[in-house]
């Protein structure tokens, strides 16, 4: 058997073998939440979305609507209807390419198929961010700035729940479909160019007969390749049709490579590392005394010697340094953990405080750091009060407090808080 | 002078207790103690981990079943059965009120004993469990994907139906038995001291449909007038019979205590159903009045409903030649117990100071060769000689109940001492003995009463705490001790309280129950006559003064939730509808000033609350179950007006509404 006629063999398998996604599910996104142990999901297919069991996707809606997201219904999404006619439509053309067996058509079909699959994916990122910012007004539960688009690979921490999403078989075999087609235009190519007399390919791997009669020369690089073609010097334009097979052939390597296996298990925390968080009931506030058992209004001091203070109200901490406990020449690092994350730590020095008289911290002086121009104004604009620089958050505690405040609000601080007002 | 030498008695044999218990039991040792981190590892289940068993205890005079897990002792939920449940509505609701329905009337309590699981070839099969109620004499199925009781039985002829509900190995038939003899024409009026002539046993036998485990009486036997205590079916080779023990052969109607206790032998009754099912089908009994209720459970409706029977077919032993001996046996017998290969039976002669062990092949030879005592009102008694396999000495006072390991031994309870013996089936020697707390009653060996037990763990069903726990005034609940019966030696791992008295209890493999279990119930699958499958269908409909409120519940609203136009003098219906379908998301109602319970709904189930409004003014109803963050939110008015106002009927949630 030919090359050529290998290739369009293996062109047309690779029509064939994307059938199976008319009845295999494309993606999968998986929810887990303290309440969901063995978690919520859906299956997208190429015609319909279906829950993982029979009533998870009444569970997701009604789990939704608190936030104000819109009810996921198959029957609004019109790309349901349209995606079965566009895999029909390439698996129809991709066997005509095979039959007319030119490599550019080849191509030509290929590059259709990949930008199909693209456009699909960009499709689906549309979706997952109409889904995740377009919310009801009405919405019982309003978090100032959040948004919930699950991502489109990979595993992401939304709230209370972990979002995973993943390709799913239906996908798999698009992605071989893929690879074989990329296989078989490099070797059509292939065989077109040793048809046409190459000098550096040997004898043996030469092929005869077609009647494709192009003037052009491709010289493959792909890793397939066990002929010396890295040494030919490529002509004109085509150094293209070279290069792009094999950066499809990685492409697709890429994009399959997720469908090998469910995604890895990650620990609650996820990527998030000990010493960047705070926890709950962990550490003793060393001013105001007792347990940090509430961490959204805390924040930490460490040293220089990597001794860690952490305390449950920014008031505290400011306190703490105001009365010079550990003296400033010592302090590394001051940290605050941002007020709408509830853990994250952030510099104090960079974040903005809002200083509410609508929202009680744990020692009453009611001082959330918040970080995000947008953050910031959502914030003002749900509790009120007034905007802080650190500086200002120091000589505000020193002067509620009674403390030695031995700093002045400096300007750079009001500056900072501009963009909220 | 009759109280007098009994008296005399009594204290003689008072004293022999004492005397025989300390020489039983001898001073407290450690046998059978083991490190406390030991035993603490054995019963550990980490947390999110399962359980080995599941393990039913009944209720006793709390009317209830309740599920646990093995080895933790971790209580799962109590599954109301004879007793009006308030937690849950059971008994309340409109849906579950009919199954506590009797020909006496709705009686919202009764004493439940002998939890049975649905067996396939002498094994639990994981299907349903069968519960006696011993007051107003019913038998009771709960089905074990829902864990809710579906049917409720009621015997005629019956006063106190103890010795309930063995089922025979199949479960073709659960039986049920007469513990008081009454007259078997219940409403005859006659003189008790006319006990001899009026009253009768009965052994009652009703059969389990195998696909739908519909339950129907099929027959009684008429007995005489003993007392029959406790049942049992046999396995394999006795597999076509069932035993009964009974006592008060005396046939004592008063002060049972001295009366009922005079004989040194009663009877174990050895009934072959087989025989008598083959002679009913032939035509054998006739039909005598007998009135009782059947209620059971519509699963697609989920509603209850009542069938009054008058009537039942009751056999004489007399058409029924070969098919009941009796077994002497001393003395008042209690458990009788068959081994796992059907081959041994085991009694608890409670106030026996041995066990008698009959054995089943000897008793097939004693009824060929005809080895009879006597003829007991038709009835032949086999010679005791004949039938006994063995004795074990040495048991304790008051051994009651018994089971069996596969391995060659067996443990009976024995109430008196307090505590459990382990003897061999072989030279039913005593070969372990340990200590109970306090009194105990049955005992449960893991698959003990099965074809195949999976000796693992003992739970002694004990009467009484005393200082075993926290003390919790004169009243304390009743315990239960855990033991490790996988070695040589028993090892009390554990001791807890429990609900009501449990009398008995079954153990079944976790897996075999667990996959199986039910999470929701299908709304598409609810045909409830008052199902309101979307909010857009909620309304409410007048029909003279009756109100009926088609309501869904919903995370986090009820629809409708404001209501008017109801007037005092109305009956009003909720007609609530849990539109989830997620498991475990369970909402609930009350009214303010409703004399009812709440009602819960499980996920994709309808149920009915009634309420009748004698004063006006507005009600707050709300959803009684923490069902969501917003949960304090589910919640509705209702404006009740003065009779005859004419306030239209109006109903909203929300903008969404009758206008």
């Amino acid at each position: 058997m030919t090359t050529r006629t290998k290739s369009r063999l293996l062109l047309a398998l690779a029509a064939l073998v994307m059938i199976p996604a008319f009845v295999t599910p494309l993606w999968s996104i998986g929810l887990t939440a303290p309440q969901y142990p063995e978690g919520l999901g859906m299956h997208i297919y190429i015609n319909d979305i279906v829950g993982h069991d029979r009533h998870d996707l009444q569970n997701i809606n009604i789990l939704n609507h608190y936030i104000g997201m819109q009810p996921i219904d198959p029957a609004t999404v019109p790309e349901l209807e349209i995606m079965p006619i566009v895999l029909g439509a390439l698996i129809a053309t991709g066997l005509l390419a095979a039959l007319i067996g030119r490599p550019w058509v080849m191509a030509g079909w290929l590059g259709t198929f990949l930008v199909a699959g693209i456009a699909g994916m960009v499709d689906f990122y549309l979706w997952n961010i109409d889904y995740g910012h377009n919310l009801s007004p009405d919405a019982a539960i309003k978090i100032p700035d959040m948004t919930y688009s699950p991502p489109i690979i990979g595993t992401e921490q939304i709230l209370n729940i972990r979002a995973s999403s993943w390709p799913h078989l239906g996908s798999l075999f698009l992605g071989v479909a893929a690879v074989l087609a990329a296989v078989a235009v490099v070797m059509a190519f292939r065989a077109r160019r040793t048809r046409n007399g190459d000098e550096g390919q040997p004898a043996a791997a030469r092929t005869r007969g077609g009647d494709d009669a192009s003037t052009e020369t491709a010289a493959l690089r792909s890793s397939s390749d066990p002929g010396p073609a890295d040494g030919e010097s490529p002509r004109g334009t085509g150094k293209r049709p070279v290069r792009w097979p094999v950066s499809v052939l990685v492409v697709t390597l890429a994009f399959t490579a997720g469908c090998q296996a469910d995604p890895p298990p990650q620990d609650a925390a996820g990527e998030i590392h000990e010493t960047d968080r705070m926890v709950y009931g962990q550490d003793q506030d060393p001013f105001c005394g007792g347990e940090v058992e509430e961490v959204r209004w805390g924040g930490e001091v460490q040293t220089q010697d990597g001794e860690v203070f952490r305390f449950r109200s920014v008031e505290c901490l400011a306190a703490f340094l105001l009365e010079g406990r550990v003296p400033d020449s010592r302090v590394e690092k001051i940290r605050v953990v941002d007020f709408p994350s509830g853990w994250k730590l952030i510099d104090a020095k960079e974040a903005t405080f809002l200083q509410t008289p609508n929202l009680s911290s744990p020692d009453r002086l009611n001082l959330m750091a918040i970080q995000g121009d947008r953050m910031i104004r959502n914030l003002h604009d749900a509790y009120t009060g007034r905007l802080m620089g650190w500086d200002e958050v120091l000589s505000f505690v020193g002067s509620e407090w009674s403390l030695p405040g031995d700093r002045d609000a400096s300007t750079d601080s009001a500056v900072r808080s501009r963009g909220a007002s | 002078m009759l109280n007098k030498r009994t008296g005399t008695k009594l204290g003689v044999a008072a004293a022999g207790v004492a005397v025989l218990a300390f020489a039983l039991t001898g001073c407290p040792g450690d046998v059978g103690m083991i490190g406390a981190e030991d035993a603490a590892e054995r019963v550990y289940v980490a947390p999110g981990d399962y359980d080995e068993f599941y393990a039913f205890f009944s209720g006793g005079y709390s009317g209830q079943l309740s599920v646990w897990g093995l080895p933790s002792a971790r209580m799962f939920k109590v599954i109301p059965v004879f007793s009006q449940d308030p937690e849950t509505g059971y008994g309340y609701s409109e849906e579950t009120k009919p199954l506590l329905q009797t020909s006496y009337g709705f009686i919202p309590w009764d004493d439940s004993h002998h939890p049975q699981l649905s067996r396939t070839d002498a094994m639990p099969d994981g299907r349903w469990i069968f519960i006696n109620g011993n007051n107003t004499p019913r038998i009771a199925r709960i089905d074990l994907e829902k864990f809710e009781t579906v049917e409720i039985l009621e015997l005629p002829n019956t006063g106190g139906n103890h010795a309930s509900s063995f089922p025979t190995q199949n479960t073709e038939y659960v039986v049920g038995a007469t513990r008081f003899s009454i007259p078997l024409e219940e409403d005859l009026d006659v003189p008790i001291d006319t006990y001899r002539e009026n009253f009768d046993g009965a052994i009652t036998f009703v059969s389990v449909d195998e696909d739908s485990g519909a339950m129907e009486l099929a027959f009684q036997i008429r007995m005489p007038p003993y007392h029959y205590d406790l049942g049992r079916a046999g396995m394999g080779v006795s597999g076509d019979w069932v035993f009964f023990t009974t006592y008060n052969v005396e046939q004592a109607h008063t002060l049972l205590e001295i009366e009922a206790s005079r004989f040194d032998k009663d009877y174990i009754a050895a009934v072959n159903w087989r025989m008598v099912e083959e002679a009913v089908a032939n035509g054998a009994g006739s039909q005598i009045p007998g009135q009782y209720l059947h209620n059971t459970y519509d699963p697609a409706t989920g509603v209850a409903s009542s069938t009054a029977h008058d009537g039942v077919r009751v056999v004489d032993p007399s058409e029924i030649p070969g098919a009941i001996f009796f077994l002497p046996t001393p003395k008042s017998p209690h458990g009788v117990d068959i081994s796992p290969d059907g081959e041994l039976i085991a009694a608890g002669g409670k106030l026996a100071t041995v066990i008698p062990v009959h054995s089943f092949s000897q008793m097939i030879d004693a009824i060929e060769n005809e080895r009879f005592e006597e003829l007991d009102n038709g009835i032949p008694v086999l010679e005791y000689e004949a039938t006994i396999a063995g004795e074990v000495q040495d048991p304790g006072l008051g051994p009651l109940h018994t089971e069996f390991d596969g391995r060659g031994y067996a443990y009976t309870s024995v109430y008196i001492s307090s505590e459990i013996v382990k003897w061999s089936t072989e030279t039913f020697e005593v070969v372990d003995r340990i200590d109970a707390y306090y009194s105990i009653g049955h005992l449960m060996l893991t698959g003990g009463d099965t074809r195949e037990p999976q000796p693992q763990y003992l739970v002694g069903l004990t009467k009484t705490a005393r200082d075993r726990f926290l003390p919790v005034g004169p009243k304390q609940n009743h315990p239960a001790q855990l033991y490790d019966v996988s070695g040589d030696q028993m090892v009390l791992l554990k001791d807890f309280p429990t609900i009501g008295e449990p009398h008995y209890a079954q153990a079944i493999r976790a897996d075999l129950l667990r996959d199986g279990s039910k999470r929701i119930y299908e709304l598409s699958d609810n045909q409830h006559e008052h199902v309101t499958r979307r909010p857009g269908e909620a309304r409410v409909e007048r029909d003279g003064n009756v109100v009926r409120v088609y309501m869904t519940s919903i995370r986090s609203h009820f629809t409708p939730d404001n209501i008017e136009g109801v007037e005092v003098g109305d009956t009003v219906y909720f007609h609530v509808t849990n539109l989830e379908q997620d498991w475990d998301i369970v909402h609930g109602i009350a009214i303010k000033g409703a004399q009812n319970a709440e009602i819960l709904l499980a996920p994709g189930q309808t149920k009915t609350m009634k309420w009748v409004p004698t004063r006006t003014g507005i009600y707050p109803f709300y959803c009684t179950a923490f069902c969501s963050a917003l949960h304090q939110e589910m919640q509705g008015y209702v404006r009740v007006s003065p009779e005859g106002s004419g306030v239209p009927l109006a109903w909203r949630t929300g903008t969404r509404g009758s206008n």
